[in-house]
């Protein structure tokens, strides 16, 4: 009777394990970059990656970022420190950027690094030794030289991208998940306290903040004097962006993940109902009906010509007439694959990175592969 | 010229295999049933107790636990009751200890007899074990360690507004990170110190050296290994089982009292107090109105004739003595040999 007791209680605690899903251990959603020919992305096995976009995804070089543990000799018990790429390279004047997660016990820190476009080395990395309390989940940001990227410890950095020195910090006192946006001189930056902030970006200073429902995953989308937001929360705003006013909002049965595109008068929003909202960009009001694609949509869709693409999580592709707000499923990747990277348009290719097992596609408009797709998984 | 989208084709994919399918749609009808619920409980509880998920815990541990009060009394009461059954089993192991087939024909007449089912303790145990698993799931993903976990996390949501404005959930209770594992040790070392209390509780006696050494086992090696596995898990979840180990030390005590806890050297005295007998009180003086010597003896005369036989014990005590009449009062003085001259 004991025994069995002890049987039943250890299946307790493996059959999450067994239900399919895996949990608990940070993996990376990095997206694509590109550069002129070349493509940039993050890997989950913690790389940065450039590919030859113009010879069937041929790779040219692939630097590991190795989590430092911050030295010191004698015993020491290491925890073994998993890597997690979730921020999309960002490429600005013959570098690439990118911000890293490190997990350890539970403990997360992170880590800003600049490489060479053309070999891969690191040219410099913030901090320069150990690491910061942030992990990072968003994408750095650069104009204007200064790179920004906010962490999950609550702090947005505002480093010289020339050589990573700090130039200002700004707290805001809960994680920070958003990539920032920029219009003229003002920084837009999303908060899981519900709050989007208005910062001067050369010195860091306040303008306004704007208190929404719920917690802001996306970058804001700026269009317009507009600044169009979703929050996990089920809301979706369109502020004001000079002023920080609220112009209108939208309540979706769900909450808003992936960040919104605009094409003319119109504004798609990915729900994580699994629908796109089409509503008009001015005053909110619904200009079709919603668009159901049966799964979630974790994705940032792109606009190529006339046509929304979009995926949704588990994998299928599908293309939205802009015109006529049709959409048609052109792709669908293999069982189990899941897509929460956005997608990125060149011409007519659009590229989408995968998980599970990590790939890269290269399709048209119809759905078909340029090239081979490219296995990103060590074997 | 108007955009003609292609018709519906499909990219690659590997057709999955029937038992894939299966295993799956199981677990979606679980986590519907069973861990969606508990989960946007949770969340709408730590709404109301003060932004506290670990309070939300404790409350949806309790409220669990209380609902299935009835079969958790009934599971004990079995187990207290093969308890009191174990003298007359070992009794029969020994009568029959080379007849194993007699052996069980005798036991199970003796369940019968109590009107006990040996495997009554199971069925209780069984249902219950869903809905701990549905709990313990509950929390690790509403805790949501990676941001994989968050997203995921959205599809689990029910459409009431109070969850979303709730979420993230507040991790921090006292001095805990609720999904990450306890950093100074207090957690694991109640986790085991509670389900030990609880194991000694309602261990049985052993009928034999092998049940002995099970109980043992069990007694030190489930405390030891939930302990060690709080080391791992986040720390809601071992607020979980310290909750429901608690709850259930109260339970076992409301049905069966202290156990084997009573039987410890250093608490028996704290848990099991001796009450005060009739022995150690200090016999008083007869009072003025009582019977004197001589006729309360020609009573207790009267009293022997007409009383009932007195037991063994009761005779042993009237030697001792009655604390209304102390010895002294009922014995007639003894006469000396002068007394007795001079009164004849």
């Amino acid at each position: 009777m004991l025994l069995l007791m002890l049987v039943l209680l250890v299946s307790t605690l493996s059959l999450p394990g067994c239900t399919g899903s895996s949990r608990s251990l940070p993996q990376g959603w990095s997206g694509v970059t590109i550069d002129g020919d070349t493509l940039f992305l993050g890997t989950r096995e913690g790389q940065i990656v450039a590919i030859d976009a113009t010879d069937n995804l041929k790779e040219l070089w692939t630097t590991a970022l190795e989590p430092d543990l911050g030295g010191g000799g004698g015993c020491s018990f290491t925890v073994p420190t998993t890597i997690a790429i979730y921020s999309t390279p960002t490429v600005w004047k013959e570098k690439v950027y990118i911000t890293s997660y490190l997990s350890a016990g539970g403990k997360t820190s992170g880590k800003i690094y600049a490489l060479n476009v053309n070999t891969g080395t690191i040219e410099w990395e913030y901090p320069g030794e150990g690491t910061l309390e942030d992990a990072f989940i968003g994408s750095p940001l650069i104009v204007n030289d200064i790179l920004y990227a906010g962490g999950k410890a609550g702090t947005l950095y505002a480093l010289d991208a020339t050589d990573g020195s700090k130039l200002w910090q700004f707290d805001v006192g809960s994680q920070i998940w958003a990539t920032p946006a920029i219009s003229g001189d003002t920084l837009f930056i999303g908060t899981f306290g519900d709050v989007l902030y208005a910062l001067d970006a050369a010195t860091g200073l306040e303008k306004w903040q704007f208190q929404t429902g719920g917690a802001i995953v996306s970058q804001p989308l700026v269009s317009n004097g507009m600044i169009y937001l979703g929050c996990y929360s089920q809301q979706f705003y369109a502020i004001d962006a000079a002023s920080g006013e609220k112009v209108w909002e939208f309540v979706a049965p769900k909450g808003f993940w992936a960040e919104a595109q605009v094409a003319g008068d119109n504004i798609y929003i990915p729900c994580l109902n699994g629908n796109i909202y089409v509503l008009d960009t001015a005053t909110g009001n619904e200009k079709a009906t919603e668009i159901k694609l049966g799964s979630f949509i974790s994705s940032t869709p792109v606009v190529v010509g006339n046509e929304l693409f979009v995926a949704t999580n588990e994998g299928r592709i599908f293309a939205i007439d802009t015109t006529t707000n049709q959409a048609g499923e052109i792709k669908k990747l293999r069982s189990k694959e899941i897509v929460n990277s956005g997608l990125i348009g060149s011409g007519d290719t659009i590229y989408i990175h995968s998980h599970s097992p990590e790939t890269l596609y290269a399709i048209d408009p119809s759905g078909a592969e340029i090239w081979r797709p490219l296995s990103l998984q060590s074997e | 010229m108007p955009l003609t989208l292609p018709e519906l084709k499909f990219g690659d994919h590997y057709p999955c295999r029937a038992s894939e399918v299966s295993f799956l749609d199981i677990g979606e009808i679980w986590s519907l049933i069973a861990v969606r619920p508990v989960m946007n409980i949770l969340i709408v509880l730590s709404h109301y107790l003060f932004s506290s998920f670990g309070l939300a815990i404790i409350a949806l541990t309790i409220v669990i636990r209380g609902a299935m009060y009835p079969l958790s009394a009934r599971q004990l009461k079995s187990t207290k009751a093969m308890n009191d059954m174990q003298p007359k089993l070992m009794a029969l192991q020994k009568k029959y200890a080379n007849d194993r087939q007699k052996l069980a024909s005798e036991q199970m007449r003796l369940y019968r007899e109590a009107g006990m089912n040996p495997v009554g303790c199971l069925g209780p145990m069984v249902i219950q074990l869903p809905i701990w698993i549905a709990l313990y799931q509950s929390i690790i993903r509403v805790l949501a360690v990676a941001p994989e976990d968050f997203l995921n996390l959205s599809q689990d949501l029910y459409s009431w507004a109070v969850i979303y404005t709730r979420l993230p959930l507040n991790k921090s209770f006292l001095w805990l990170n609720l999904a990450i594992p306890d950093s100074i040790m207090v957690l694991p070392i109640l986790v085991a110190a509670t389900m030990w209390v609880q194991q000694k509780m309602i261990i049985t006696p052993a009928s034999s050296p092998q049940q002995r050494q099970q109980s043992q086992i069990m007694l030190w090696m489930m405390p030891l290994m939930f302990g060690m596995l709080t080391l791992q898990f986040p720390s809601g979840l071992a607020l979980y089982w310290i909750a429901s180990n608690t709850i259930g030390i109260i339970m076992q005590y409301i049905i069966s009292g202290w156990g084997g806890l009573a039987e410890l050297p250093y608490l028996s005295s704290i848990l099991s107090p001796k009450k005060p007998g009739k022995y150690t009180s200090t016999p008083s003086l007869p009072s003025p109105d009582e019977p004197t010597l001589d006729e309360g003896n020609e009573e207790v005369a009267k009293d022997k004739k007409t009383a009932p036989a007195k037991s063994a014990k009761q005779k042993q005590s009237s030697k001792k003595g009655n604390p209304r009449r102390p010895q002294s009062a009922r014995r007639k003085p003894r006469r000396t040999k002068n007394q007795n001259v001079e009164k004849n």
